[in-house]
């Protein structure tokens, strides 16, 4: 879906304010909401790409207004509600009783056994190279993105697409995130693809400068041409 | 341990997006799906231990050992292992080298993938949408609001982190730094120039 999230090469944004604290979250409720995600996709409540997904389906004036962690927080409620592991109804009852002593919890109950997990996975990592077909570009070859704008996920960011670029390197295959957001496993060759700064942005690129995306095969075609 | 929270004794009434949050998170420890004591380790290890400092000791080590930067950017996943450090976001590293004329940053347009395993989570500025959508466009005049001002000749490389690969950049090695240990190089390695947003600066009397 062509959504708000995909904003590479928009110029009305204003500059970077690069002031930073070293914090990971600004508010206690960030890192739990933060934390949450995690936990629910290793649960299998949802995989990573739908939860992506789910982001991008946000309308764009309630994404602009909403903080980062809010667009988390709003996504994973959606989701929660989708799957139905919990109701609107639920959701929106508790919230308005949040104010109130929070007694009421539940104790965790499983002896540390899902922190363990966590921590784990958090230290250890979950690789997502997969078994797939061979690979039909080789570094070198000339590319270009296709001219896809499906009504679903896609990890192609609009800006390279119809444009011409080099394969730089292979990675082996992943899973395509269009399919795994739609629940279905389907690993294809990954690439980093080059493209030239004047072929993405005109006479704004400057000759030299190059933006390297990554690729799924089936986003891409062979171009004619001299190899790069 | 569920009374174990930032919030739990906070004095005011919770804003409309904390009392959302607290919502979820209690109404998935009744169904189970979640412990409160999962939801505050997590939250400890990106505060306080998964951070720059990784990515930092990689860095140093890359400049004193040719054969480990060798190793580096052939396969960063693999190489930081070496080091004892892996984890989420870190299982596809990707190490690119900044060199005299080319300049690599990270970036990522569609959503804020970066390296946690050698970074920990991303600043604010890397979530931003002035970030995201100009570094791509505009890359002298981003890195300028930086401090950053780079040599016209030098080529910039921009690296849109799209898939399950995580990049993080190796930045070149100050001149007049021959006589430092490993350990204080690591030292002078910051977050912002291993996303490529700044240099590796020595300090005046180092």
């Amino acid at each position: 879906m062509n959504g708000i999230h995909d904003v590479g090469g928009m110029q009305t944004f204003g500059p970077v304010d690069p002031r930073d604290d070293g914090h990971p979250f600004h508010a206690g409720w960030e890192g739990r909401v933060f934390a949450l995600s995690l936990v629910l996709a290793e649960r299998g409540v949802f995989n990573l790409n739908e939860f992506r997904d789910r982001r991008e389906r946000i309308p764009p004036p309630e994404y602009l207004r909403k903080s980062y962690f809010d667009l988390w927080l709003t996504s994973m409620e959606a989701l929660v509600v989708e799957r139905g592991v919990a109701t609107r109804e639920e959701l929106e009852a508790r919230a308005r009783r949040a104010g109130e002593p929070a007694g009421a919890r539940a104790p965790g109950g499983d002896g540390g056994a899902l922190a363990e997990r966590m921590l784990r996975i958090v230290r250890e990592g979950v690789p997502s190279r997969r078994e797939g077909p061979a690979p039909r570009f080789q570094p070198g070859d000339r590319v270009r993105a296709r001219n896809l704008h499906p009504i679903g996920h896609i990890r192609m960011p609009r800006y390279v697409r119809g444009k011409v670029g080099v394969v730089d390197r292979y990675h082996g295959c992943f899973d395509l995130p269009d399919a795994s957001a739609a629940g279905r496993d389907l690993p294809e060759p990954l690439y980093t693809v080059r493209f030239d700064a004047v072929e993405l942005w005109g006479d704004q690129g400057r000759a030299g400068d190059g933006v390297r995306v990554d690729l799924w095969e089936s986003y891409l075609e062979p171009e004619e041409g001299p190899r790069g | 341990m569920a009374e174990h929270h930032g919030h739990d004794h906070h004095p005011e009434p919770p804003s409309a997006v904390e009392a959302r949050a607290r919502a979820l998170e209690s109404l998935l420890i009744e169904k189970n799906l979640v412990t409160a004591d999962a939801i505050d380790r997590i939250v400890e290890v990106y505060e306080s231990d998964i951070g720059p400092l990784n990515g930092a000791r990689v860095v140093a080590r890359a400049w004193v050992d040719p054969e480990f930067k060798r190793r580096l950017l052939a396969d960063g996943a693999a190489a930081i292992r070496e080091l004892g450090i892996s984890g989420l976001r870190g299982e596809h590293l990707v190490v690119v080298e900044n060199r005299p004329g080319v300049h690599n940053v990270i970036v990522c347009t569609l959503c804020s993938c970066y390296p946690w395993a050698v970074l920990g989570l991303p600043p604010t500025w890397y979530k931003s949408a002035a970030y995201r959508s100009r570094m791509v466009i505009n890359p002298r005049e981003v890195l300028a609001e930086f401090g950053l001002h780079l040599d016209e000749d030098t080529r910039i490389e921009v690296w849109d982190s799209s898939a399950e690969t995580r990049y993080m950049v190796l930045p070149e090695r100050p001149p007049g730094t021959e006589h430092l240990s490993e350990e204080e190089l690591a030292a002078l390695v910051t977050r912002d120039a291993m996303v490529g947003v700044a240099r590796v600066e020595v300090p005046a009397r180092a």
